[in-house]
């Protein structure tokens, strides 16, 4: 498979903070590539930097096998980005603004004007085609400001937080618009600090910090990478020392803590882990509450690697 | 791709209702007014030659020639002058018998009470005869014929402030408000203009930043969205212009030329409001700079408050050759005042020439499509 994106060695500086930190990425075509890290990690930095809107000090960008220039027009056609603010023109209408972004890469009116409709079908905006930007709810902004971006079927679609301040209903449809676009061929770099959004759609993960590149892979590879496999929490009311000791000796067990009333346990590999603890409950007799049993989540990986929350 | 950008940049500015009613309501409300206030005003009073004293102070043969021809009696006599000694002048200045006191010397000069309309014409009077003296040279001395010419030139410059004219332009005293007012509406659109620039700028707008990531040179874009800005601005001109003439105010016969001028004056307008927003990133700091640049290219040129033009032509005359605002001023001035074109033709290709330039300067400025920061 050929490469849609290699970054090597880039480096960003806004004059003392270093946004970009000699930072590598390579992106087949094909995938749905997920960009993760908390707020001010270097994510929109790195888009603005592949897409040439930004300079950079010093690294290679190459987009289909090309150096990408901001006069490398031949690239830009094939390219869709939708940013995270909403980028339309106020006084047109939603069918004027997809025309017109659409028109600036389609130079056939007739392919243009099939274009555009398929493009306001893909995100559901058929029976809104007269109405002003201002007159839609913030979910339907967003599916227009997507609608914008892939109107002229790129090759190579850039989602920079597509849903933030989007409605549950309005989510889903933009998740899964972006499935649909990668079925049809369409590579996808998908940057969030989402990242159940980013477990869901992506096919490989990078996760990023501070403009560096932390780790990458896909999510299992990703959450491989940390000591714990799974996290079992049970409610109990009252629970006596010796048995926390004892359950610090259940196999794969690493970690034991028992507060308000909430035993957690977590494990490092192993398997039947749930069925093991409930066991030794009930072997001596101890009511319990509420289980939860937790597979590790990319917010772990993060934590585990960083010593710090996504959300932070 | 110039007529996709050209037709959507035509549609977005004829859709953004608070830009077209302010760009139109300026020109045309301005223009009522002042027809309103001053329109009977002028229709109702003639022109009266102005009662002066002239002291003589050092002998200026050419002056008091000229001065002489001033006062011959007749339609066209400016000043009724009365010879008396300094005392005795200032003496009538006091009782209000004269309106001014003109010294006779090798730079003559004069006195007056209060900035009345009077003594506004009077200091056209001394302000021609200056520039006249400049241009022409000893103007009785090298050749005295040169003495009527240049009571000819004096008159014309007065007769901007009284009701007579000496060419076939417009025969309005005070039609030279509305000049302003179409000088003024022209530099404004350096405001919309503004706000289109940014709008194709990634540093500047999110909206700019999807524009600048598609597969097209900038040079497109900003020839499209200064053409479209050019043809809704002139038609607002155009439009103001039939509004007014409709109304009564007379602009003459040279109704193609004047709209040459109003095509001339959206142009450098235009421009220059797109090479602030290509240089003035923040759009808030931008529009700012550019209400701020026209005020001060309109007061530079006469056209809010009078006497700065005069001093300039006196110390830095090239700063009047190049201010957009007395150059679309001084191009309805040129056209009704004179009967030959060369100052007028000088004047619009300045202005076509500025445009050009601002334009150019503009496009290599936005072509630098990488940014440091966004």
């Amino acid at each position: 498979m050929s490469k849609a994106i290699e970054v090597t060695n880039l480096v960003k500086r806004y004059k003392e903070l270093v946004a970009l930190d000699h930072f590598n990425l390579d992106i087949e075509e094909g995938e749905i590539f997920g960009l993760l890290g908390p707020n001010g990690s270097g994510k929109t930095t790195t888009i603005n930097c592949i897409l040439s809107l930004l300079d950079y000090d010093k690294g290679e960008i190459k987009v289909f096998g090309k150096n990408m220039r901001p006069n490398s027009y031949d690239i830009k056609k094939d390219i869709g980005v939708i940013m995270q603010n909403v980028a339309v023109f106020d006084e047109l209408t939603v069918y004027d603004n997809i025309d017109y972004f659409c028109g600036l890469y389609i130079k056939d009116k007739k392919t243009r004007e099939k274009y555009v409709e398929e493009a306001i079908e893909f995100v559901g905006l058929e029976d809104y085609k007269k109405f002003l930007p201002k007159k839609l709810s913030g979910g339907l902004l967003r599916r227009l400001n997507i609608a914008c971006g892939i109107s002229h079927k790129p090759k190579l679609i850039f989602f920079d937080e597509p849903t933030v301040a989007v409605d549950p209903q309005s989510r889903n449809k933009i998740l899964e618009g972006i499935t649909r676009l990668n079925e049809q061929g369409a590579t996808i770099v998908y940057t969030s600090h989402y990242m159940e959004e980013v477990e869901q759609l992506c096919t490989r993960i990078l996760i990023m910090d501070r403009g560096k590149n932390v780790a990458m892979g896909t999510k299992e590879e990703l959450k491989k990478m940390i000591k714990n496999t799974e996290t079992i929490t049970v409610e109990i009311p009252l629970l006596e020392e010796k048995h926390i000791a004892e359950i610090e000796k259940l196999p794969h067990v690493y970690e034991v803590k028992y507060d308000n009333n909430r035993l957690t346990v977590c494990y490092s590999g192993g398997k039947h882990n749930l069925v093991r603890v409930l066991e030794y409950f009930q072997n001596n007799n101890i009511g319990f509450g509420r289980v939860y049993s937790e597979l590790p989540t990319l917010n772990d990986v993060f934590l585990e690697i960083t010593g710090k929350e996504l959300r932070d | 791709m110039f007529f996709h950008n050209f037709k959507y940049s035509l549609k977005t500015t004829l859709k953004n209702k608070n830009t077209i009613f302010w760009t139109l309501i300026f020109p045309i409300a301005l223009g009522t007014f002042m027809y309103l206030a001053f329109g009977n005003l002028f229709e109702d009073e003639m022109f009266d030659a102005i009662p002066v004293s002239v002291v003589v102070e050092s002998e200026n043969k050419t002056f008091e020639e000229t001065l002489k021809q001033l006062d011959k009696k007749g339609e066209d006599r400016i000043i009724i002058a009365t010879y008396e000694s300094k005392e005795k002048a200032k003496k009538s200045l006091e009782d209000e018998k004269v309106e001014a006191i003109i010294y006779v010397d090798d730079k003559p000069y004069m006195e007056v009470l209060s900035n009345s309309f009077k003594a506004t014409v009077l200091k056209t009077v001394l302000e021609e005869y200056e520039k006249v003296n400049k241009v022409v040279g000893d103007i009785g001395e090298k050749n005295p014929l040169n003495i009527g010419k240049a009571v000819e030139t004096i008159t014309a410059g007065v007769q901007q402030y009284t009701s007579k004219t000496t060419s076939e332009g417009n025969q309005d005293v005070y039609t030279s408000f509305f000049y302003a007012i179409f000088a003024m509406s022209c530099l404004f659109a350096a405001l919309t203009a503004n706000q289109k620039v940014h709008s194709i700028q990634a540093n500047a707008s999110a909206l700019g930043m999807r524009r600048c990531l598609s597969p097209n040179s900038k040079m497109i874009t900003v020839v499209a969205e200064f053409l479209s800005l050019l043809l809704i601005q002139f038609v607002i001109e155009l439009i103001t212009l039939g509004y007014l003439t409709v109304l009564g105010v007379d602009f003459g016969e040279h109704y193609f030329l004047i709209m040459l001028v109003l095509l001339f004056g959206a142009s450098i307008g235009i421009s220059l409001g797109i090479l602030i927003g290509a240089v003035v990133k923040n759009e808030k700091k931008s529009e700012g700079i550019c209400v701020a640049s026209m005020l001060f290219l309109s007061v530079l040129a006469d056209l809010m408050i009078g006497g700065i033009k005069y001093t300039i032509e006196q110390k830095v005359p090239i700063l009047n050759r190049i201010n957009p605002a007395t150059l679309i001023a001084d191009s309805f001035y040129a056209l009704n005042i004179y009967d030959t074109y060369d100052r007028y033709i000088r004047n619009i290709a300045t202005l076509g020439g500025m445009s050009i330039a601002l334009i150019v300067i503009s496009v290599l400025v936005l072509r630098r499509n990488k940014y440091a920061s966004l």
